[in-house]
């Protein structure tokens, strides 16, 4: 986990990710953020995000970032 | 048609059935929407709202937010969206400026103002009995729109029903929208792009998929899938993510798509270039036009290819000119270019109580842009950019789009923005300014020699420097002035 902070941290870091709560539902994370969350996850971790793991849910906190990655890296 | 309020309650009658309006949470056919609009117009007549009153809407993206606006203008009254992300001291500003009775949003302001929550717009839908009902005239105010202000200060302009339907009609007519057709909206509704899309899919008689941007591209695909989507309106930075994020599962939609639209800033040259291999078969529309006078021109680039700077024809209500510095009309050309002048029944009433500012736009009935333009051999119109863009040069005149897309062809640069400077020798020079992609060293000398190949000599910026960002408006456009702020 504290491998991913950095990595969102250097993307968005703007981004208070230690906040509770839906991060895009609260309009904390925007979508140029995200872009940008999606470019640093892409080259950190040599993995691609699938259009159909472009969901909020997936984006919403840290932990969900966090368990996004792990799932595609597991693939 | 006099409004577009009217051209659904008619639909109503006619295609009750149909379906009008989805945004992911609510779906309306005709008859529910239109149950909805004048319902909400009871109620907002019930909180004393009257003909020629101002409400200021802040946009929430969705079916609620598009009602509250018709119902607005059922009653006569003039609907004044706002941005979503506004910031609370530009909503307190705008009230002020338009002397606004009411304010309706998904959150309360923080400045005493009659206030009505998003939630209520969609609690009031009622049977209709038609006699009663009074459709505003094509003179009448239908809205005041707020430009984001790109060129200066943000501007109010005040739109009549006449030019809503004329602005519609244009779209209609560009892009041959078919009755059947089913358009996804994921833009700003608060702005003229979106909303003038989905205005003429009203009076069309067609549905509207709305989302709140393309960023989570499975709901995206997952909502095309269910409505059928056939078209799809973007503006380039919304493209720009939808093929980032997206990829070439996009193209899965390829059958399926009769065309795309696309509008407000130009559209880079890769992504219209993988659009058409993505969509080899739809019409890919590029609109020219402003909030003052919308959807006046249109450029079908998957049927006549790669034309650099080419807008296309006129939309059936158009009619251009090509005005000199004293406003003289003059036969443009590439070398001679004129500032390109628009008239037709889609132009603004004019700005909103600035009559000093509606004599520097209007000549007689033309509404003149600072846009520099010509016609050229295949009768389709060219700019070279806005008059205080447009570079020049030792007596050449540098177009900065042009130089823009040939540094972009460079692997490794990002984004890119070029602004005239002073020079002492030629009056004016290009300084071009650069993103590099992450994790790219890349020297200005390189790029200097990849554009030495690429464009004639005096065209080639010898100022050349790296930046983090390039301004940008939500849309896309490139923010000029705060480059050539930071060079005064």
């Amino acid at each position: 986990m504290d491998g991913l902070m950095q990595v969102l941290k250097l993307a968005a870091p703007k981004v208070d990710w230690s906040v509770e709560g839906n991060l895009v539902e609260e309009g904390i994370l925007d979508s140029v953020d995200i872009i940008s969350v999606v470019s640093e996850l892409t080259s950190a971790y040599d993995i691609e995000i699938p259009a159909e793991e472009m969901e909020i849910e997936n984006f919403c906190s840290a932990q969900a970032i966090y368990d996004l990655v792990q799932r595609l890296l597991d693939e | 048609m006099h409004s577009i309020v009217e051209a659904i309650a008619t639909y109503a009658a006619k295609q009750p059935e149909k379906l009008c309006v989805a945004d992911g949470k609510n779906t309306f056919t005709y008859l529910q929407y239109w149950e909805h609009i004048a319902g909400f117009a009871r109620q907002l007549a019930e909180c004393g709202v009257k003909p020629g009153d101002c409400v200021v809407v802040r946009n929430s993206q969705n079916a609620a937010f598009l009602t509250a606006g018709l119902a607005l203008q059922l009653l006569g009254a003039v609907f004044v969206p706002i941005e979503k992300n506004v910031a609370d001291r530009r909503i307190r500003e705008i009230c002020e400026e338009v002397e606004a009775v009411w304010y309706i949003a998904t959150k309360e302001p923080d400045f005493a103002i009659s206030y009505l929550d998003m939630g209520n717009v969609l609690t009031h839908a009622m049977p209709v009995s038609m006699e009663h009902v009074v459709f505003p005239k094509g003179t009448d105010l239908a809205e005041i729109l707020f430009t984001t202000g790109t060129t200066g200060k943000s501007k109010g302009i005040e739109i009549l029903h006449k030019n809503v339907i004329a602005v519609a009609e244009n779209v209609i007519d560009g892009v041959e929208m078919k009755p059947d057709n089913v358009e996804l909206i994921p833009v700003p509704l608060s702005h003229s792009h979106g909303l003038r899309r989905y205005y003429a899919n009203m009076l069309n008689g067609s549905s509207v998929v709305l989302a709140d941007g393309v960023i989570f591209v499975k709901q995206i695909f997952e909502r095309m899938r269910t409505y059928g989507v056939t078209s799809m309106d973007l503006v380039p930075a919304a493209l720009a993510a939808l093929l980032k994020l997206g990829g070439d599962e996009l193209g899965q939609f390829a059958g399926q798509i009769d065309y795309i639209q696309l509008g407000s800033a130009p559209i880079p040259e890769a992504d219209r270039e993988r659009l058409r291999l993505l969509f080899p078969d739809s019409r890919l529309y590029n609109f020219y036009g402003t909030t003052e006078s919308g959807c006046s021109c249109i450029f079908d680039f998957n049927k006549y290819g790669d034309k650099k700077n080419c807008i296309g024809r006129p939309t059936c209500h158009a009619v251009f000119a090509f005005l000199d510095e004293d406003g003289k009309e003059v036969s443009a050309t590439k070398n001679q270019p004129g500032f390109l002048a628009c008239k037709g029944e889609m132009n603004m009433a004019g700005y909103y109580r600035s009559p000093s500012q509606n004599e520097a736009v209007f000549s007689g009935d033309f509404i003149v842009t600072q846009d520099m333009a010509y016609i050229g051999d295949d009768g389709m119109i060219y700019l070279l950019g806005r008059k205080g863009d447009v570079i020049q040069s030792g007596g050449n005149k540098i177009s900065p789009q042009e130089v823009e897309e040939a540094a972009l062809e460079m692997e490794g640069i990002a984004d890119c923005a070029c602004i005239p400077v002073e020079s002492p020798l030629l009056g004016q020079e290009p300084k071009l300014f650069y993103v590099a992609a992450k994790g790219i060293s890349l020297q200005e000398e390189e790029l200097y020699e990849f554009l030495k190949r690429k464009l004639e000599t005096y065209k080639v910026p010898k100022k050349i420097e790296r930046i983090d960002q390039i301004p940008r408006t939500y849309n896309g456009k490139i923010q000029r002035n705060l480059l050539m702020e930071r060079e005064r």
